[in-house]
């Protein structure tokens, strides 16, 4: 037998297979692989698209909720405010009214006192003219009596 | 030219002859019986361990480039391997897969490997021999460790030892003793027990290695008879050398991974029979 001629073929077998496993083994397992890559690829870049709207959403939600309470903040304030308002009306309108009580209750007094000073005057010039009367025991002129009286209450007016 | 050759080398072999001589092993002397553990098949060895460190090599550069953001082709393959062999071994192993799963990936790629010897051309080492004068040194050189019932059966030795330690882990010494004893019949039955059980390990053992010899090493003789195809030197010997020669090449990838394949399910099957009871 011929060793040269077997080791020839043998060879040229060798290169056949390696030139198969090139061309009919090796695309399909890179296929698989790159394949394999491929999706590990996308589901890396989808975790991190989510994180980064993950990330939007809490930033979006953080501005809300800064907002809402801007906005509690300034109602509240409102409110306050209103409240200062309304509690210095109510304080000016009872200041007003207190006064014009206090106005009226004096204007009042004022007239009382007047009426009582008259009726005074009055019943002074009575009992003078009795008291007067019962002294002198004697009766006087009517007529000068009266006018006696009335520029007594002329007198006492002023 | 081909009486060139022949009287270059001083007689060309007859078939037989050289059948005989590439089935012979390198070892350190001459096997005369069946058993004899005093001889040692240099080339198993020699072949056996540096396609196991190609095969550990392979599996670091994967693991040592491994990173946790978008994979290379290497890294990407290296894990689909470990994906595949960790699937199966969850499917079939039921207990702490710590140790086994990457037993299962290792025996996988390793016996890959060994097997996938065989798609070199049959005489590529006794003619590299010969031209660097070797020949006397080298006079026998086998490449495929599978294809030696040693390298098989040590393999599947391997196995029997982890099959014996899972069941003493698992169940204690006790309980592998009951179960050896009484299962599957019974503890009336004892000593037929003791001996299905002996001879169920024993099948399991030899039948690992023996399958997985006996497909490479009828791969490697038939690529030797289509090599006697090819010394015949004619045209119509090349031309069947290589069709022949290629077909045989092309079904051996298949054989190549699927014998692997199914010597890591075996040795994942066996072991996961030591964690359940019968």
């Amino acid at each position: 037998m011929n060793l040269a001629a077997t080791f020839v073929a043998q060879l040229v077998v060798f290169l056949i297979l390696v030139w198969f496993a090139v061309k009919v083994v090796w695309p399909p397992l890179k296929k698989a692989l790159d394949d394999r890559i491929g999706r590990i690829v996308a589901a890396m870049e989808a975790a991190e698209r989510g994180n980064a709207e993950l990330e939007n959403a809490s930033g979006r939600v953080n501005a809300k909720v800064a907002e809402s309470q801007e906005e509690v903040r300034k109602l509240l304030n409102d409110y306050d405010r209103r409240a200062q308002t309304i509690i210095a009306d109510a304080r000016r309108t009872a200041t007003v009214e207190a006064e014009r009580i206090i106005a009226s209750a004096k204007m009042e007094a004022n007239q009382l006192l007047d009426r009582a000073r008259v009726q005074l005057r009055a019943q002074l010039a009575e009992i003078a003219v009795v008291g007067a009367a019962n002294i002198l025991v004697k009766e006087i002129d009517a007529t000068e009596h009266a006018r006696l009286l009335a520029q007594l209450k002329d007198d006492l007016k002023e | 030219m081909a009486s060139n050759i022949d009287a270059a080398a001083g007689h060309a072999p007859t078939p037989t002859e050289y059948i005989v001589h590439h089935l012979t092993h390198l070892s350190s002397r001459h096997q005369e019986s069946i058993v004899d553990f005093s001889v040692i098949n240099f080339d198993t060895v020699f072949w056996s361990v540096t396609v196991g460190v190609i095969a550990c090599l392979f599996m670091w550069m994967g693991a040592r480039r491994a990173t946790p953001n978008v994979p290379g082709r290497l890294q990407s393959f290296v894990e689909m391997l470990v994906e595949m062999v960790d699937d199966q071994s969850k499917a079939i192993v039921h207990g702490n897969r710590r140790f086994i799963a990457p037993l299962a990936l290792t025996v996988f790629v390793w016996v890959v490997l060994m097997n996938a010897m065989d798609f070199l051309p049959v005489d590529l080492f006794s003619t590299t021999f010969r031209w660097l004068g070797l020949e006397s040194h080298l006079p026998y050189f086998r490449v495929v460790p599978t294809a030696d019932l040693n390298g098989t059966l040590g393999m599947s030795l391997g196995v029997l030892g982890l099959m014996i330690y899972y069941s003493l882990k698992i169940k204690g010494m006790g309980g592998w003793l009951h179960e050896l004893f009484t299962a599957p019949f019974g503890p009336w039955l004892a000593p037929f027990n003791l001996l299905l059980n002996l001879i169920e390990y024993a099948a399991k053992t030899v039948s690992l290695g023996m399958r997985l010899f006996g497909n490479m090493y009828a791969g490697e003789l038939l690529f030797l008879l289509i090599a006697l195809l090819g010394s015949m030197a004619t045209a119509a010997g090349f031309l069947g050398h290589v069709v022949a020669g290629t077909a045989w090449a092309i079904f051996h990838i298949l054989i190549v991974v699927l014998q692997a394949f199914i010597f890591m399910m075996l040795t994942l099957v066996y072991i996961g029979q030591s964690h359940e009871g019968h």
